[in-house]
């Protein structure tokens, strides 16, 4: 089975790799997992006008939120090509059930994985480094019975032979991590993180959301939090940002206590660029930006804006 | 006909029992039902009157020597059913088996030993128990895949699995005569048996019942009455009807000739067994008692007080099979009372607050079963937070990794200078050591958990945790897009 994949992905990200070269005529490739991003985010900039840098729904069901949402940013062929791989990776961290606000909530994530087989994708793989007990997490979430509704494919996030050590071009801290091959390897990358306040970062969303694709995240709370989870992203940024912000833990994050710390604000932000994403995710929260430095760090670091008066941002309301 | 329904009888229970042990029994009814077949072990806490949920069960089982011989040993045991099958390869060989055991006073010392261990609250008697020693001959899977290392509890399941699988291929039933507490006490029992097998006269001396026995105790129509475990399989290979399972009450006369060494046989026997008691309380006294002063070793939540729970641990090592995070590990300091006895692992793993799966299939007793909402308040122990080392409050760093793995709010996060630091409420910690597995800090930890002794049940979080609904979740107030 996994044999038979990575045998797919090599002969895939050869043909990439070609295709790439031929466009840019350029002979000399970096590495394969720094390819995929830059290249597709290059894409966007220049792809047809008109496409919104981030997308707001408020008011509706996750689902119909979304379908809004992903049709306002072009739909989801714009993201994941026929015949690719995709990582989708939502927050599956905690054995909470989904109205506990803890992790991204199954309907959404059924439903993106749903999009990404329709628009073509030949794999949708879907897993995270649990905090909790990974059976237990992806049971008592609903994520593994919806992703495994919707034809993706549940992975495990707690082999460690998975990781691979990779070097971080740019970074001053994190200068070497050991990823996920997943999320290395696969075409696209969609991240659905959920919103929700945290007692160390001050909020979770989706830069925070991406520590669920490491392995030693010890490393990163000895030796610099913020700054580790703004330079990750330089080993590869997302291809689409989905932050669920459906239910909202506003305080006790990032495992929360009891239905007392969330709030239900209904809303969904859509976005390519993942600080953008985030700066409408801090705001959604209720905090002030300088209040979770990760922002600010990854911005400096060139990984996104967080100019959401620079950019077109297109706001949906579902309300009837 | 007979032979493939006791086949049949012997390979479910064998079935049932790697089931429980590797933790694929469907139901925690499943185990606990297998928790009461487990004789010894399960009537482990009959000095408290701590009996297992499926007491009818045991009670059953108490009595059906009485009522029927040895059908448990013959139908039900799946380490019989381990001396069986090699006895059936065994004559597959050709090799050439005989009898053995059963005369020697050997299985009266190990009776007397192992039920005054029992009786006197000590569960050292599972070095003679056939079904605590079953499962470290299943830990022995463990060591093919590392999740084991050969220490005193592996050696001793691999000398007990050679003794009932490698030995019977010479001496069918060789533990089962020879050592088994249990197989001793219901051929006591068996001897006034309503029903069992007997023989009468009419023997044409076919030899048909030596070549039907797999345990070879039966030679011309003359049962060994020691060794015979009623399976029956001679009944129907009894051309003339000399050997029958039949009905005889005690008070009628029993038409066996009077054993003219019987006299001599009961007071060596009566010998061996005050020999057996004795040397158990000693050892009871003695080495065999377990150092209760163990303070970093923690037990797991359903073994309520340590002296009990190590008076109770038959050193299966069940608990520590179906244990999804492997806090549990069977490792003790003391070598011979601690062997194969569990501790808490705490730092490498947590226990899972969304699990109870240990406390479903202990055998003994040793973990009482609680459920899932129950286990969840079990306080086991409580975390220390050592100012000294933590990155919040020693270095200013933001952490919150002992904050984030609580399950239930005992850290919550303060503002300390420029960061948040963790704060610690006791009484909602339940010491499941997920802070310890999370700490970051090394080489030192600097959150541990120290265990309790003597479990008590903390404050409940908050309400309406794991089955929160939609509608129990305020809605914000409508002030459209924040962004």
């Amino acid at each position: 089975m996994s044999q038979d994949f990575f045998n797919e992905i090599t002969r895939r990200q050869f043909m990439g790799l070609l295709g790439s070269c031929a466009a840019l005529g350029a002979g000399a490739a970096g590495l394969l997992e720094g390819l995929s991003g830059p290249v597709l985010g290059a894409g966007l900039k220049s792809g047809p006008a008109g496409w919104p840098d981030l997308v707001g729904v408020k008011d509706g069901s996750p689902s119909q939120m979304f379908d809004a949402g992903i049709k306002a940013l072009g739909g989801m062929g714009r993201f994941v090509k026929k015949g690719q791989t995709v990582l989708v990776k939502p927050n599956i961290g905690w054995a909470k059930t989904p109205n506990e606000g803890a992790c991204t909530n199954p309907e959404l994530v059924g439903r993106v994985v749903e999009s990404a087989r329709q628009a073509g994708a030949k794999k949708v793989f879907v897993f995270d480094h649990c905090v909790d007990l990974e059976e237990e997490c992806h049971r008592l979430s609903g994520i593994g019975p919806a992703v495994k509704a919707a034809g993706g494919e549940m992975r495990t996030g707690a082999d460690q032979s998975d990781y691979r050590k990779v070097p971080v071009k740019g970074a001053s801290l994190l200068k070497e991590v050991s990823v996920h091959k997943l999320y290395l390897d696969c075409d696209a990358v969609v991240n659905v993180p959920v919103l929700k306040s945290h007692g160390g970062a001050n909020m979770t969303a989706a830069l925070k959301n991406l520590m669920g694709v490491v392995w030693d995240r010890g490393w990163w709370h000895r030796n610099g939090l913020h700054q580790a989870i703004a330079e990750f992203p330089l080993v590869r940024r997302p291809d689409l940002n989905v932050v669920d912000a459906f239910i909202v833990m506003v305080k006790n994050g990032p495992r929360g206590l009891g239905t007392e710390d969330l709030l239900l604000k209904k809303t969904l932000i859509l976005s390519p660029d993942i600080v953008l994403a985030d700066t409408a995710a801090v705001k959604t929260l209720g905090l002030d930006p300088a209040k979770v430095p990760h922002i600010g760090m990854a911005e400096k670091l060139g990984i996104g804006s967080s100019r959401l008066d620079k950019k077109s941002v297109k706001r949906i309301s579902l309300a009837a | 006909m007979i032979r493939d329904l006791r086949l049949l009888s012997q390979a479910a229970s064998f079935i049932l029992s790697l089931a429980v042990f590797f933790g694929l029994a469907p139901w925690p009814r499943v185990a606990a039902f297998h928790s009461a077949t487990q004789f010894l072990p399960a009537l482990s806490g009959v000095r408290s009157l701590d009996l297992p949920a499926f007491w009818p069960v045991l009670v059953l089982l108490v009595m059906l020597p009485w009522l029927g011989g040895r059908l448990y040993c013959s139908w039900y045991c799946p380490v019989g059913f381990l001396q069986d099958a090699a006895a059936r390869v065994s004559s597959g060989l050709r090799l050439r088996a005989r009898a053995s055991g059963g005369r020697s006073g050997l299985r009266y010392l190990s009776f007397g030993l192992a039920w005054m261990l029992l009786l006197s609250g000590s569960a050292a008697f599972h070095f003679l128990d056939h079904s605590s020693s079953l499962g470290r001959v299943y830990g022995l899977f463990g060591l093919a895949w590392g999740a084991r290392v050969l220490d005193a509890a592996s050696a001793h399941g691999l000398v007990f699995g050679l003794a009932v699988l490698a030995l019977p291929l010479w001496r069918p039933r060789w533990f089962c005569a020879t050592l088994c507490p249990t197989g001793c006490l219901f051929m006591l029992m068996r001897g006034r048996a309503l029903f069992k097998t007997r023989s009468g006269p009419g023997c044409a001396a076919c030899g048909a019942c030596s070549r039907a026995c797999p345990v070879r105790c039966v030679e011309d129509g003359k049962i060994d009455e020691s060794r015979c475990v009623d399976c029956l399989e001679c009944v129907p290979a009894c051309p003339t009807g000399t050997l029958s399972y039949s009905l005889k009450w005690p008070w009628q006369p029993s038409g066996a000739e009077p054993d003219p060494a019987g006299r001599r046989r009961f007071l060596l026997a009566a010998g061996a067994v005050a020999v057996g008691a004795l040397t158990g309380r000693r050892l009871h006294a003695g080495i065999l008692s377990f150092p209760s002063g163990e303070p970093r070793d923690g037990i797991p939540p359903g073994g309520r007080a340590s002296d009990e729970f190590y008076g109770r641990c038959v050193a299966c090592g069940t608990c520590a099979s179906v244990c999804p995070t492997k806090i549990l590990e069977q490792k003790r300091a003391s070598p011979l009372a601690g062997m194969g006895k569990v501790r808490m692992n705490y730092g490498p793993a947590a226990c899972s607050y969304e699990c109870n799966a240990c406390l479903a299939v202990c055998p003994s007793g040793a973990l009482a079963y609680f459920p899932l909402p129950v286990k969840k308040r079990i306080k086991i122990g409580s975390s220390i937070l050592k100012k000294e080392w933590c990155l919040p409050i020693a270095f200013e760093k933001d952490c919150a990794a002992c904050h984030e793995r609580c399950p239930t709010g005992a850290i919550s996060m303060v503002p300390h200078k420029k960061v948040r630091k963790p704060e610690l409420k006791d009484d909602y910690c339940i010491g499941c050591g997920a802070c310890e597995a999370a700490c970051p800090v090394l080489p030192e930890k600097a959150i541990v958990v120290r265990p309790k002794r003597l479990h008590t049940f903390a404050f409940i979080p908050r309400k309406a945790q794991g089955k929160a609904s939609l509608s129990d979740i305020k809605a914000a107030p409508d002030e459209g897009f924040a962004f």
